[in-house]
């Protein structure tokens, strides 16, 4: 008798705390539920890079979970992304999706093993990285037009040091010569800092690089910033004009800062992150960091919007710059 | 001089006890991510970038300088006791590092290697503080064709590299050049013999490479036969360099610092290639170069100082001019930047507590890892101990994670294999593998620099000869190209007029 | 040894062939303005000259009787088991994560190379992957994957 009392009894308790687990996991969060990789498709010391480190400890309270950074570099770009749309679609991979092997590499580069049209999911634009066209402080140019002028009379003279053959400085300087009707010669160096050593040195007369390269070298004196491709002017040089307001809008082409993962994920995850990006970039200790940083502009769009303003630059990439290159595809 | 008072300042930054445990920690993380293969200092930087944030500038500078120089020391570890290089500049170590080990000289090899480090670390940081302005400058000049000019003297070396058939040599150059070549040629964005693969699009990865074909091998070799021979003699002739290897050591200590430093200073110029010519330069000079190779210590004292002194050469620019010279230096300056320094000529009026507290703990730091490194030789040696039926073991572990770990693709480990597989057959069959690596770490720079130059000279090659710089590294390349022929002629002739 | 020899240099030839057919049809470029075959032509161009020229060298080189007789029988079965171990762990190590891995990859070794008892092979490969997973995996975070079984 007593036996069977307590077997009952046993199961009666099994099944409350049964009952009390389940509830009590129903309270915690659904996701995540573990740590959150992001992938970097770049190396680590680059700028894509740095920003995400700065900015992932407070973007991974805000999402209350750990984000785990992941750089898997190469082909400028290509390697990471496709890896990580091709994982499951759960929300714990994503990529830390640059607009260049989005919308240029799929154009500019044979092979991209992912179609961004359909394999990815967009989750949001965080920010845009502005270039700038510059020379040295002791160049004769002084202005923009002054080079355009100059280009003009003697075509191919001018070398432009810009960061690998398909980089957003490249399809700047590309689209430029096209819409000033000019021809300045691309020098494809490695990496930004790469550019900015071979202006100082004076082996080329131009450089496009992105603001941070150039930034001390600049407040230092040794480089004059002739114009901005961003959207708007930013704060640490508020004397140089931008590309849009120069007339050449199509070459204020800045590469785009966002979050994406492959195709799938679930709308609540999307808007989960969503927020949380939305709250972390009002946060002001992260923008004192990325202010350090220079020429980091925030441009929060919703995954969407991201969508399609890559989209659009694909399409223009395709139909107008990709002809007009000596590149085979 | 005001640059000692200077310096005193640094010393008075550097000695408050947070710094100095900032310090510590960055040698001690350096050290380890040397000893590990594939782990590099780029990847501790990147994982500790975070932790700056809440740090004062000063004390990340120091933490991150710390890493970058104890990984140059930690790298020669595995490379002696093992035959891995830690680091792509360890490589040369192996040579003759690994064959002291199995002749019992882990020791000697080991702390010679330490004291090399620590001479080299020492002397090129006041290199570094009186001549930085002025080499900075020297280093602009370095545009693409006198890279280029450089890259063919280095490769010209390459015939004194050779222990074997000349022949031989030159087709393994030819074949690192062809080697150099797979992935996407980042002048057209065309891919060359990739066939496809995402992996083989950035190219052959040197850590893959270098740990398959030295470590795994080096580990097929003696595999071959049943261990009841000792891989390793264990009877330790002593700890320590005796006199003799001390005295043999000072020359090329000494000859190491001066070559990588002046070359480290080269922005983007790879810490491998120093201790390449350190290598070259001793085997030269020695009196038995053909026993190179076998264990001579004078191969591991000059590379060992070479690469020290090239990693303190490349701070150069990076502090004076703000320009990174490779993956470390990037992050070096983009922690700075977070905390609103500016890298660049200003850095030194603007905030000289950072210059001259970071040069000050170059100089601790060095004290920090030569006593840290020292005790660790005892430990380190008793691994060797560790029977081999087991060891080999944890050597391939160690080489796949390694493999691994750059990024994180299980290729990568595919492509050390292969390179295993090569290595053991290219040491039955008599090739070399150092010209190789040298031709693989070359040739796609010099390429880039070829076709960076003619871009610049709209297709003419008087650019090479035109400037003083690249010309003068022609010059001298001829001539050490052509000097054996000269001095075989004049033997010849000898020996006609003594046979007359 | 000398037909060995033979065998290495026709590879290379070969070898060299192959690079030059595949570099010239990356488009050679003019000399002034190369393209991308331009340079690994250059290279398996001075390959192929170098491997014609020992393979005449050792066509005409003396017969070297170099029979080293081999005391203990040469086990290539043990070289072939790990590259094929290795290849394995490579290819597992995201599906079945990096502690079974490990442990699985070094019992093996110990097991087959050089035949050790079960315990000492079993011991070996848990000491072993608990502290690479230590040393990895917790002091350098550096996120070795974790397989289905989420570890």
């Amino acid at each position: 008798m007593q036996k069977k009392t307590g077997t009952r009894t046993c199961f009666i308790l099994f099944v409350t705390l049964v009952c009390l687990l389940w509830v009590g996991s129903s309270q915690a969060q659904d996701y995540p539920k573990g740590p959150v990789q992001i992938v970097i498709p770049f190396g680590p010391g680059g700028l894509t890079d740095i920003f995400w480190r700065s900015i992932s400890e407070f973007l991974g309270n805000n999402m209350k979970g750990t984000i785990v950074l992941v750089n898997k570099p190469g082909g400028g770009g290509v390697v990471g992304t496709s890896f990580a749309v091709n994982q499951k679609p759960d929300g714990y991979t994503l990529v830390a999706a640059n607009s260049d092997p989005l919308s240029m590499s799929p154009v500019f580069t044979p092979n991209v093993p992912y179609n961004p049209d359909k394999d990815v999911t967009y989750i949001a634009k965080l920010a845009a990285m502005a270039f700038t066209i510059s020379v040295q402080s002791d160049s004769p140019f002084k202005t923009l037009e002054e080079v355009v002028a100059f280009a003009k009379a003697n075509p191919k003279k001018l070398k432009c040091a810009v960061m690998g053959i398909g980089s957003t400085p490249h399809i700047i300087l590309e689209v430029f010569n096209r819409d000033a009707k000019i021809e300045i010669t691309p020098i494809p160096f490695d990496s930004g800092g790469e550019s900015v050593t071979n202006l100082l040195g004076g082996h080329t007369d131009l450089c496009i690089a992105s603001v941070p390269s150039i930034k001390s070298h600049a407040l230092a004196g040794k480089i004059r910033l002739l114009a901005l491709c961003s959207p708007k002017r930013i704060p640490d040089f508020p004397g140089v004009p931008t590309m849009t307001e120069k007339g050449y809008q199509k070459s204020s082409i800045a590469t785009g800062v966002g979050l994406a993962g492959p195709n799938g994920i679930a709308p609540t995850i999307v808007s989960q992150w969503h927020e949380a990006i939305d709250r972390t970039l009002k946060d002001p200790k992260v923008l004192a960091i990325i202010e350090k940083l220079g020429g980091i502009v925030i441009d929060f769009k919703s995954g969407e919007g991201y969508k399609k303003e890559l989209m659009m630059y694909l399409e223009m990439f395709k139909k107008e710059i990709l002809p007009t290159l000596p590149v085979k595809k | 001089m005001e640059v000692f008072k200077d310096l005193i300042f640094g010393f008075g930054v550097v000695l408050q006890p947070m710094n100095l445990l900032y310090c510590f920690f960055g040698v001690l993380i350096g050290t380890l991510v040397g000893v590990l293969p594939g782990v590099g200092p780029p990847a501790a930087l990147s994982l500790l970038l975070p932790v700056t944030f809440y740090a004062p500038p000063v004390s990340t500078v120091i933490l991150l300088a710390g890493i970058m120089y104890g990984a140059m020391y930690g790298g020669s570890t595995t490379s002696i006791l093992v035959n891995i290089p830690g680091e792509a500049a360890s490589v040369v170590t192996c040579l003759d590092g690994y064959q002291m080990a199995r002749k019992g000289r882990a020791g000697a090899a080991l702390g010679i290697s330490a004291f090399g480090s620590f001479f080299a670390g020492t002397i090129t940081i006041f290199l570094l503080i009186f001549l930085a302005p002025p080499l900075a400058g020297f280093a602009l000049k370095f545009g693409p064709p006198e890279y280029f000019c450089l890259m063919v003297l280095g490769l010209s070396i390459m015939v004194y590299l050779a222990r074997g058939s000349i022949i031989n040599a030159l087709i393994m150059v030819c074949f690192g050049l062809i080697l150099g070549t797979i992935g996407l040629d980042q002048m057209t964005g065309v891919p060359r013999f990739v066939y496809k693969s995402i992996t083989l699009m950035d190219g052959i990865g040197l850590v893959q490479v270098v740990i398959g074909l030295f470590g795994v091998s080096e580990v097929l070799i003696n595999v071959e036969t049943t261990f009841k021979q000792e891989i390793f003699e264990t009877k330790m002739k002593g700890l320590l360099p005796n006199r003799e290897e001390w005295k043999r050591s000072i020359g090329p200590i000494g000859r190491g610092t001066i070559l990588g430093f002046f070359l480290g200073i080269i922005p983007g110029m790879s810490v491998v290639i120093p201790t390449f010519v350190s290598y070259v330069v001793e085997k030269k000079l020695s009196k038995s170069p053909e026993k190179f190779g076998t264990g001579m210590i004078e191969g591991v004292a000059g590379p060992e100082s070479a690469n020290n002194a090239a990693s303190v050469g490349t701070l150069v620019p990076t502090l004076s001019l703000g320009i990174p010279t490779g993956a470390s230096t990037a992050l070096l300056l983009g922690a700075l930047m977070i905390h609103g320094l500016r890298p660049g000529p200003l850095l030194i009026q603007e905030s000289p507590e950072v210059f001259w507290g970071l040069v000050a703990s170059l100089y601790a730091g060095n004290v920090m890892l030569l006593v840290l490194n020292l005790p660790l030789i005892g430990l380190w040696v008793k691994i060797l101990k560790v029977p081999y039926h087991f060891l080999f073991s944890l050597i391939l572990l160690l080489c796949i994670i390694g493999s691994y770990i750059t990024n994180n693709n299980p290729y990568d480990v595919i492509i050390m294999v292969t390179f295993g597989l090569i290595g053991y057959l290219m040491k039955k069959l008599n090739y070399e593998a150092a010209p190789l690596v040298l031709a693989l770490v070359l040739g796609p720079m010099m390429e880039k620099a070829f076709q960076r130059s003619l871009i610049m000279s709209e297709g003419g090659f008087g650019i090479f000869f035109t400037r003083p710089i690249s010309a003068s590294f022609l010059i001298v390349a001829l001539l050490v190209l052509f000097s054996p022929l000269f001095l075989r002629r004049k033997r010849l002739r000898e020996n006609l007029r003594a046979g007359d | 040894m000398r037909r060995i020899l033979f065998y290495c240099n026709l590879f290379w030839l070969l070898f060299s062939l192959i690079t030059c057919i595949e570099a010239y049809r990356l488009k050679l470029g003019a000399f002034n303005k190369p393209g991308s075959g331009f340079f690994p032509f250059s290279a398996g161009l001075i390959m192929l000259i170098l491997s014609l020229a020992a393979l005449f060298q050792s066509i005409k080189k003396k017969n070297n009787v170099d029979k080293t007789t081999r005391q203990e029988p040469f086990r290539w079965w043990n070289i072939v088991i790990i590259l094929i171990a290795i290849t394995a762990y490579a290819f597992s190590l995201e599906k079945i994560g990096f502690l079974i891995n490990t442990f699985l990859f070094i019992c093996l070794l110990l097991k087959v190379v050089e035949p050790q008892t079960w315990k000492t092979a079993i011991i070996g490969g848990l000491i072993t992957t608990i502290a690479a997973n230590l040393i990895f995996n917790v002091i350098f975070r550096a996120q070795i994957p974790r397989g289905i079984l989420g570890f």
